[in-house]
């Protein structure tokens, strides 16, 4: 049986290797991101490591501290302490944060998420160990700075130039006196390390004679945990101390987690293209295992057992896996290596690294390989089991008629199930995740009940195709609809490999475009400011003293900085937003339902949905403990509708100053007087000394912004979301070529008879219309209801979500399917219309 | 009934055929050779013959003899290698893929063994099949008539998978013929069906040439099926070894026996034949 199942793989080599493609694809994706995701967790670590190689303690702000913006309690006095320890041979204070280099044009080198300004620690002989000088020397006092070769390159700045640096504040003016290689993390990922003198970093990152980390050498025949434990008394309130194992491990624990993010959103992507190749190989078995009905009989009826006969088969699926397996290994280790080249020359500068193959992603791309592989063989295997030996003897082939009743009631309970899962998630009371998964939950089910229910939709759906298409092409419309209406399983099968991922593009099309829209409104509704002022690198916040120099150009009417903490509430943690109770409502459109903003100096507004959730009303008086710890009541003087930039709850900028340490500005609303427009950008941008950390936007600048994030996002979606149709246009492939194949006599007549080689094309390049379109357009459809249930699911929670429908987009869908049709349909028309009729004719 | 005579009808009645008709289809110096050097089959050696219009003729000979071949070059089906096939006044060889195919669906007509149906299509959209390529209008009385000749009346709107093997040969028949082609190639149309279903297609046949004119070119190994036509050719090794007129099914098979004879009996035999 063995044999047979081998000659087999080698009679039907095209068609099983085509399949073994759809999986091949599959698990290249997961292959590639294993690959990716473990080659970036080394470089990571590696690059995490080194920066912390050698530390036996590590003593450093907590995260609690951090994250409630207070200064960490590292002092000058802190560090004497602790150098006195017996056990400790050193004790160097460290303060970092973020600076960044203005290159001669103006702009900032390097990446600005990573442009990192650190404090220089010479030695006894002048140096730091952890840098090598390449020119001059490390920065002694203010004004000095010493510059990464690779950022000194990139600007052709040299020992002696004069350049500019940003840390949060304006620019500043600074002389080079030193360039030093360095393997910092920072650096390696495509940002910019500047080394400042100590006392200088302070003062730009925290406050004078204070550090953000000390790091403590032991001395020979101090364990890290001695010298942990001789220190943990020292240690202040919001600090820790760890040993330097501790540190690292710690380092990565973080690399870990970052990775296993990015990995488990891409693996989904990968399942999404495993499932819809795994329909590829359900439906290939199936059209096999049809093709040899009388073949497999034949072995019943020769004395085969059912066991052989599905063992048979199944070696064959096994083998396809194998070869899936392999194949997906090798092209996805390519993949990664090559999305890696990819990223990198558009600038993505990851951390540099060895490419790395575990041995576990080896064994999980075979692994996926067979099992999908096999799972989806395993139906039509059993129909294979399941031909009776007498088979063997009929000439004639009953068309597969079982009928498609039983699948039509599992399909309408699956569906039924699905909706009402669906339904409970829209309307009912549950919140957050639990809300998000029981809609995803039941649009799942539902999905899956209408792929099998597909195969019933199919001749109505075709059978409109085919009217249409019959009307400009009479004869080869109705050949090619007839040959899509003859096995609705296959067709459905078939087309539902492709819905699968039209369904997916055309939903998050419609639930991001109504995001987009939302908070386009949103943004031009409630901004009645000119102008936004915001730092350029991400999640840096712009000193304050940046709001009061704005206030000052002539033509500023309002400024109000915009400010977060975090603080308990009530017993529950919330984003407090902090704004200038003076200026905010002239630069901030807000409806109040209950009270308003006289309150705002001394008490406390919060959103409608917040005041809902929490049964709070105007008046009401809660509990909040501020981020230093303290606890005080404030009362609740209004409460807001809409209002576009403030979170659940707002307090005025005094309320929330005393409790905080490091302050500093999300953004600044500026509105200006009206004649001033013009010209106006320019005189903020020169207020601000022309910084290139600072962004100097209109407010219609900003929501431009937002809706580039938004598509930057979908085309990300499009783009992982492309290989479930690469997988699904195989599938219409195989199904064509299979198709032509099992014709070939009755396309060897049609040409007798008088049809030509062109025309013949059409008829095979007009059933993958009909297949593709039919996918396609159910597709298109079921991702409407799907986008426009999700965004209305999500319209309860969120006020002014609306649904908008993108129907040009959902027109592009329907080419793009129309176009898949066509190109698939390539290779099996041009087979079909090569076919030598004489030879065509005398097949079985 | 093998031994007996088919009514071709009186000669007066009959549409022009024998001598004086013109010739529908003319081969000449005809040669077919596959492979080359030591590989080298002739399966058509210098074969020179016309079809005159409105005769029914039947092809025989053993198997390999080059009656299939002759048929598939005739009918445009098949490249020759050298020679002439002409048919009307086209020559074949002057046409490429697409001319042929056009003269295929425009003038000729196919009945094949194997029915060669097209299980999506009902019986009457099967018939029609070749005027629809075409973008022919369907001549409604003339469709009307060769339905009710073949006899299938009441299952025009079947499917080939609900009708007989007899049945979905008559549908092949109509459709062969709905065209009014110039002439009907007819490769063993009878060699699936059992005796009774292949008789009616025989006498469809028959009768279409008697009745309408029709001319047809059957390639056969049964005698019987011969015995219907007004002439039987015989081909042996890649060239014509006989030429009969007004068959018999006796005479065929006698014929037919001297083929089977060992290779120096059949030499002796050929030998003495008015070649």
């Amino acid at each position: 049986m063995l044999r047979t199942s081998l000659r087999n793989l080698v009679a039907y080599k095209v068609r099983l290797a085509l399949t073994a493609l759809a999986v091949v694809f599959g698990v290249a994706f997961v292959a590639a991101v294993l690959v990716f995701g473990d080659t970036l967790k080394a470089a990571m670590t590696d690059a995490a490591l080194r920066e912390h190689r050698g530390i036996s303690v590590d003593v450093r702000a907590t995260k609690h501290s951090v994250d409630h913006l207070q200064t960490p309690p590292l002092s000058e006095a802190l560090v004497g302490k602790l150098r006195a320890l017996p056990g400790a041979a050193s004790v160097t204070g460290h303060v970092t944060g973020f600076t960044a280099v203005v290159d001669r044009d103006g702009r900032l080198v390097g990446k600005k998420s990573k442009a990192t300004g650190a404090n220089a620690l010479p030695g006894p002989d002048g140096k730091d160990p952890r840098y090598t000088l390449t020119a001059g020397r490390l920065p002694a006092k203010a004004g000095e700075v010493a510059l990464d070769t690779r950022t000194a390159k990139a600007a052709k700045y040299k020992v002696g130039d004069r350049i500019r640096i940003v840390a949060r504040g304006p620019v500043l003016d600074r002389s080079v006196v030193g360039v030093f290689t360095t393997d910092s993390a920072a650096v390696e990922a495509g940002g910019s390390l500047t080394l400042l003198d100590t006392a200088t970093a302070q003062e730009l990152y925290l406050e004078p004679g204070v550090y953000s980390e000390l790091r403590l050498h032991a001395r020979p025949g101090t364990s890290q945990e001695q010298l942990r434990a001789a220190a943990a008394p020292l240690i202040p309130k919001g600090a820790e101390a760890l040993t330097g194992d501790a540190l690292r491990r710690d380092d990565r624990n973080k690399v870990d987690k970052e990775i296993a993010s990015l990995r488990t959103l891409l693996l989904v992507f990968a399942g999404i293209a495993l499932f819809v190749g795994s329909f590829i190989i359900a439906n290939t078995f199936s059209m096999l295992v049809a093709q040899r009905t009388r073949e497999l009989a034949l072995l019943r009826a020769i004395g085969a057992t059912r066991t052989q006969v599905t063992r048979s088969v199944m070696c064959e699926a096994l083998a396809v896996g194998v070869v899936a397996g392999l194949g997906g290994f090798a092209i996805g280790i390519a993949l990664a290596v090559g999305l890696r080249a990819i990223l990198d020359t558009v600038g993505a500068d990851l951390t540099p690294g060895p490419t790395v193959v575990a041995p576990t992603t080896a064994l999980l791309s075979l692994a996926v390989g067979i099992g999908v592989t096999l799972l989806a063989a395993w139906l039509p295997v059993r129909r294979a089991a399941e031909i009776p030996p007498v088979a063997a003897l009929r000439t004639n082939l009953p068309p597969t008629t079982s009928s498609l009743r039983r699948r039509g009631i599992a399909g309408a309970i699956t569906m039924l199930l699905g909706g009402a899962v669906l339904l409970t998630g829209i309307k009912g009371s549950a919140t957050g995740d639990t809300k998000v998964f029981t809609v995803m939950g039941g649009a799942g089910i539902l999905l899956v009940g209408v792929i099998v229910l597909t195969p019933l939709v199919s001749g109505p759906v075709i059978r409109v195709f085919g009217a249409l298409l019959g009307r400009v092409y009479p004869v080869e419309g109705r050949l090619a609809y007839r040959n899509a209406a003859r096995n609705p399983r296959r067709t459905a099968a078939t087309a539902a490999a492709l819905m699968i991922g039209m369904v997916l593009v055309t939903s998050l099309t419609v639930f991001s475009t109504s995001l987009k829209h939302l908070v386009d409104r949103t943004l031009s509704k409630g901004i009645t400011a000119e102008f936004v002022l915001s730092s350029s690198a991400e999640g840096q916040a712009l000193a304050p003293e940046i709001a009061a120099t704005v206030a000052k150009v002539p033509g500023v009417t309002a400024v109000s900085p915009v400010r977060t903490a975090r603080a308990t509430v009530d017993g529950k943690e919330f984003d407090l937003t902090a704004v200038d109770p003076a200026s905010a409502f002239s630069v901030l459109a807000t409806t109040f339902t209950q009270g308003g903003p006289q309150s705002l100096p001394t008490g406390l507004l919060v959103s409608k949905q917040t005041a809902d959730d929490r049964a709070w009303r105007v008046g009401t008086s809660v509990a909040v403990t501020f981020p230093d710890g303290q606890r005080t009541h404030l009362p609740i003087g209004g409460i807001y509708d809409r209002a576009p930039l403030l979170g659940a709850l707002t307090v005025s900028l005094g309320t929330l100053a005393p409790h905080i340490d490091v302050v500093g500005d999300d953004f600044l609303l500026a509105k200006v007087a009206p004649r001033h427009g013009d010209g106006m950008r320019d005189a903020l941008r020169k207020a601000v000394g022309n910084s290139p950390a600072i962004n100097v936007q209109t407010s219609k600048e900003v929501r431009k912004d937002f809706n580039k994030l938004f598509d930057i996002m979908l085309d990300i979606v499009y783009g992982l979301l492309s290989m479930a149709i690469v997988i699904a246009v195989l599938g219409v492939v195989n199904t064509l070529a299979m198709s032509v194949f099992e014709r070939t006599r009755e396309i060897g007549m049609m040409r007798a008879i008088g049809l030509d080689r062109r025309r013949t094309r059409r008829v095979i390049r007009l059933e993958s219309l009909i297949i593709s379109l039919f996918g396609g357009l159910l597709g298109v459809v079921l991702g409407l209801i799907a986008g426009v249930g999700g965004t209305k699911g999500m319209a309860r929670s969120t006020k002014d979500l609306t649904v908008v429908i993108p129907w040009d987009r959902v027109l592009i869908f329907l080419i793009l399917a129309a176009i898949v049709g066509v190109l698939a349909a390539a290779w099996p028309a041009r087979r079909a219309a090569k076919l030598d009729v004489l030879t065509a004719l005398r097949t079985d | 009934m093998s031994t007996s005579r088919h009514s071709r009808g009186a000669a007066g009645s009959r549409p022009p055929s024998g001598e004086d008709a013109p010739y529908a289809a003319v081969a000449a110096n005809l040669m077919k050779v596959y492979g080359e050097g030591e590989t080298e089959v002739r399966a058509l050696d210098d074969v020179s013959v016309g079809f005159r219009a409105g005769e029914f003729t039947a092809i025989m000979g053993p198997s390999g003899s080059g009656k299939s071949t002759l048929m598939h070059c005739m009918a445009g089906l098949d490249k020759i290698s050298s020679g002439s096939v002409r048919l009307g006044d086209v020559e074949l060889a002057s046409l490429d893929d697409n001319g042929l195919t056009h003269l295929r669906r425009d003038r000729l007509g196919f009945i094949f063994q194997a029915f060669n149906l097209l299980p999506t299509l009902t019986a009457l959209e099967n018939v029609t099949l070749p005027l629809d390529i075409a973008g022919r209008r369907v001549d409604p009385t003339w469709l009307d008539t060769v339905i009710k000749t073949v006899g299938l009346g009441n299952r025009l709107d079947h499917r080939p998978a609900q009708l007989s093997g007899g049945q979905q040969q008559r549908v092949a028949c109509a459709r062969a013929l709905a065209g009014r082609p110039e002439i009907v190639f007819a490769d063993e149309p009878t060699g699936n069906l059992d005796s009774h279903s292949g008789t009616e297609v025989l006498r469809f046949l028959r009768a279409s040439v008697t009745e309408f004119g029709q001319t047809i070119v059957m390639v056969t190994h049964d005698a019987v099926a011969a015995s219907y036509a007004d002439r039987v050719l015989f081909l042996a090794d890649g060239r014509i070894v006989d030429d009969m007129a007004e068959p018999t099914a006796d005479r065929v098979l006698e014929r037919m026996r001297r083929f089977n004879r060992k290779p120096g009996e059949s030499a002796t035999a050929l030998s003495a034949l008015p070649l």
